[in-house]
């Protein structure tokens, strides 16, 4: 069952990934004037241009073709798993990903996990003590949090950390003697000083939004007769809240995993660019600033693909944690 | 709302519960005006109960009202380069006595700017020996509002820092008769002479060319009120908060009604001729919904042409905002859509000869208007903060347009933050308007809700 389900879901997912490709190439290829005619004024302006290099650049990349043309190359070669190349280092996208990635996902999985961990306790306390200083004290800060910019946030942080610790540079991840050397434990240790940082500024940002969540699906939950029931029991009041209530609350952010998959390979890209980050969201930004066609739409359509599949093992995950949802009914 | 009443729940408000009436064939006055009254006033009852959002509401009101209004409420013109002034900080507004007042008024002191020889760096410092009052109601650069409407009045200004030059004066009448008409009525005897009409006698018409710009700057020795400090290029921040608060607000509201019409059209059609067309509209907001927002913002506005005009980025920005954001209000409205078509006031409706627009937009859409009104409100700050993070980025607006990204974007380093901290106040106003907005959205939300309690 389930897994004619998946096939289900990926055939229809499909054509819907055809479109988004198209549409995300075209976006990227909007703006008039192209990559080359960058680079040609560039290199006027540095004196002289070297034409082999801009024919043999022209050849490579079908300059002068369709753009229809062209995104039919990039596709074509896309799901052969030949992501193009940068124009601007020339060095394959994958790789590019390959650097960045694991930097980028172990920020964002130990996010989530902070996200988690503060969230769900102060949640579930804003609901038990509803309506009173606690409720009205998170639901402020909460409130004020997701009403801060991020790069606020971030600034505002750094700001403070170099008041208070002039001798820690919060930006970057790996101090400046360690990079480009091969790990060691003292390189990791340095990593280690610098990645809680952006954790908990991220953290912070999102913890704000799910503790709102979090407090109204347990108010929802409190509401029902069976906590009644389990009261009139003579349950212990924490045990009440805790074995059923909380269980129900939590499904939506268990199943809501998936959502944030797509987020999770580009970080945020704000908080990256303020803080230096060498994460995948500085690259797509500084792609589509100069036109580099194929780095910027791979990265973006590698998210829209990782969004369909997010939403997949959402819906599968919710299936499975709810009983009351059937595979395959529409 | 557990106990089986038998009167029909018609959205009884905490605190107040229609009476009972069981058993009684005549409700009292009160109770039968309760029941007549229409959804959308009973809403604003429930409204008002909610003291927090009652207030918040007033705060958007205040903040739409300042900011459409900036131009007689700001001192200085946005654009204004005031070289003499670079990165000035906050010339703090103080309450006493000044010089040729017999009452206390508002004043600021002047700074004075020495430069290093070496290092030519600027170092300022309070000079406490003047005190500058502050003039309600004066008479400065000239403002048209929305093309139709001209004048020269200033909320507030102080001598002569009005005169953001000449350009400012009407030709042949000196900026400092006006002035000293306004000043009139004030026991005062502060000089009215203005260094502006010295120093640009010539600048009289070419408002916004360059030269103009640079002929508006002005000699060092005029006093200022530079409330909040200037930026980089001697810009009066107080002035640019307000005029970027303009298109920050504007830019939430516009998207917003955008998101309004896309979601509600195409919903609306979508729900209620069902097929073919249906299929092809759900089809296009699940792509929309399933795409990540983030990249596609990103992607939409890098494509936006570098040469385009202001006004062009600008409604450009509004589109690809309400673009992304249509889809989950489009779904809504096709599921409300789906069910209510089949009740039989809408059957009535047909048979009573309506046409089909007719029957989706007056008689059915006004069942859920309010929750739309509420999630809308709550969607706008997402479209606020949007708005500034983007232009943080610099693929959202650009100079010389002003909005609160735009003057945000002017402090993205924590080096300018730690020497310049006044450039971050742009996102105190952020953080108050989208507060404001999302303890006024989450009222309505409440009160548009008559199942709670």
């Amino acid at each position: 069952m389930l897994a004619r389900y998946i096939i289900k879901r990926t055939l229809i997912a499909i054509p819907t990934l055809l479109i988004i490709s198209f549409a995300v190439f075209m976006i990227i290829e909007l703006p008039p004037g192209s990559f080359l005619d960058a680079k040609i004024e560039q290199m006027q302006r540095e004196g002289q241009v070297d034409w082999a290099e801009i024919e043999s650049l022209r050849e490579r990349y079908h300059f002068e073709r369709h753009v229809l043309i062209r995104y039919a190359y990039w596709i074509s070669d896309y799901v052969q798993g030949d992501w193009g190349r940068s124009f601007e280092t020339d060095t394959e996208v994958l790789q590019i990903l390959r650097e960045r990635l694991p930097v980028t996902m172990l920020i964002s999985i130990f996010t989530i996990l902070l996200t988690w961990s503060i969230a769900i306790p102060f949640g579930v306390l804003a609901a038990v003590k509803r309506n009173t200083v606690w409720d009205y004290l998170l639901t402020f800060v909460g409130l004020a949090a997701m009403a801060t910019p991020s790069f606020v946030i971030a600034l505002v942080f750094q700001v403070t950390m170099q008041k208070l610790w002039p001798n820690f540079d919060p930006t970057g991840l790996i101090s400046p003697q360690y990079s480009g050397q091969p790990w060691t434990w003292a390189k990791l240790g340095d990593l280690l000083k610098h990645i809680w940082v952006p954790i908990f500024i991220l953290g912070v940002a999102g913890t704000a939004g799910m503790i709102r969540i979090l407090r109204a699906n347990v108010i929802d939950e409190l509401r029902k007769q069976y906590v009644l029931a389990a009261r009139a029991r003579g349950l212990h009041p924490a045990l009440v809240v805790m074995r059923y209530p909380v269980r129900v609350a939590i499904n939506p952010l268990v199943s809501g995993v998936g959502l944030i998959l797509p987020g999770i390979i580009s970080g945020s890209v704000i908080i990256s660019i303020v803080l230096g980050l060498p994460t995948v969201g500085p690259k797509l930004i500084q792609a589509l600033f100069s036109k580099d066609t194929y780095l910027a739409s791979s990265i973006v359509f590698f998210q829209c693909i990782l969004a369909i599949v997010g939403i997949m093992i959402s819906d599968i995950l919710l299936a499975m944690v709810d009983p009351r949802i059937k595979f395959g009914r529409q | 709302m557990t106990e089986s009443d038998s009167y029909p729940p018609v959205g009884a408000g905490p605190g107040a519960p229609p009476p009972d009436f069981r058993g009684t064939v005549e409700m009292d006055e009160k109770a039968a005006e309760y029941y007549q009254l229409p959804q959308w006033k009973l809403m604003w009852r429930r409204f008002r109960k909610h003291k927090v959002a009652l207030w918040m509401l007033h705060v958007v009101i205040l903040l739409y009202v300042i900011c459409l209004n900036c131009e007689f409420l700001a001192p200085y013109d946005p654009s204004a380069i005031h070289k003499d002034w670079i990165n000035l900080p906050p010339q703090v507004l103080r309450f006493g006595f000044v010089e040729g007042s017999s009452l206390p008024r508002l004043y600021v002191y002047p700074f004075k700017m020495q430069q290093d020889p070496v290092t030519l760096e600027r170092v300022y410092s309070v000079d406490r020996s003047r005190r500058i009052p502050i003039r309600w109601l004066v008479r400065g650069r000239k403002w048209t509002a929305l093309g139709l409407f001209e004048s020269n009045l200033h909320l507030f200004g102080v001598a002569g820092s009005y005169g953001t030059g000449s350009a400012a004066a009407p030709p042949g009448v000196p900026a400092s008769a006006p002035a000293t008409q306004a000043a009139a009525s004030r026991p005062t005897s502060a000089p009215t002479t203005t260094s502006a009409t010295a120093t640009t006698p010539a600048s009289g018409r070419a408002y916004s060319a360059p030269l103009a710009r640079l002929a508006r700057t002005e000699r060092s020795d005029y006093p200022t009120c530079f409330l909040l400090g200037t930026d980089s290029l001697g810009q009066d921040l107080f002035s640019r908060i307000f005029y970027g608060g303009r298109i920050s607000l504007l830019i939430g509201l516009t998207g917003v009604l955008l998101t309004f019409f896309l979601g509600i059209g195409l919903g609306g059609i979508s729900g209620y001729y069902g097929g073919r067309i249906d299929m092809l509209i759900q089809r296009v907001a699940e792509v929309i919904q399933t795409v990540p927002k983030i990249p596609m913002w990103l992607a939409l506005a890098a494509a936006i042409p570098k040469n385009w005009t202001s006004l062009q980025v600008y409604f450009a920005m509004t589109l690809i905002l309400a673009s992304m954001g249509w889809s989950g209000l489009c779904r809504t409205v096709r599921g409300k859509l789906l069910a209510l078509r089949e009740e039989d006031y809408a059957r009535a409706a047909l048979l009573a000869g309506a046409s089909e627009s007719r029957i989706i937009f007056v008689h059915l859409i006004p069942n859920f208007l309010s929750h739309i009104t509420a999630s809308l409100t709550l969607s706008v700050p997402g479209m606020i903060l949007a708005e500034t993070s983007l232009s943080f980025l610099g693929l959202g607006l650009r100079p010389p347009i002003v909005s609160w990204g735009v003057l945000l974007q002017q402090a993205n380093r924590v080096d300018i933050v730690i020497n310049q901290p006044w450039l971050l106040l742009p996102a105190v106003m952020v953080v108050i308007a989208v507060l404001a907005f999302n303890f006024a959205g989450e009222g309505l939300r409440d009160a548009a809700d008559p199942y709670s309690t």
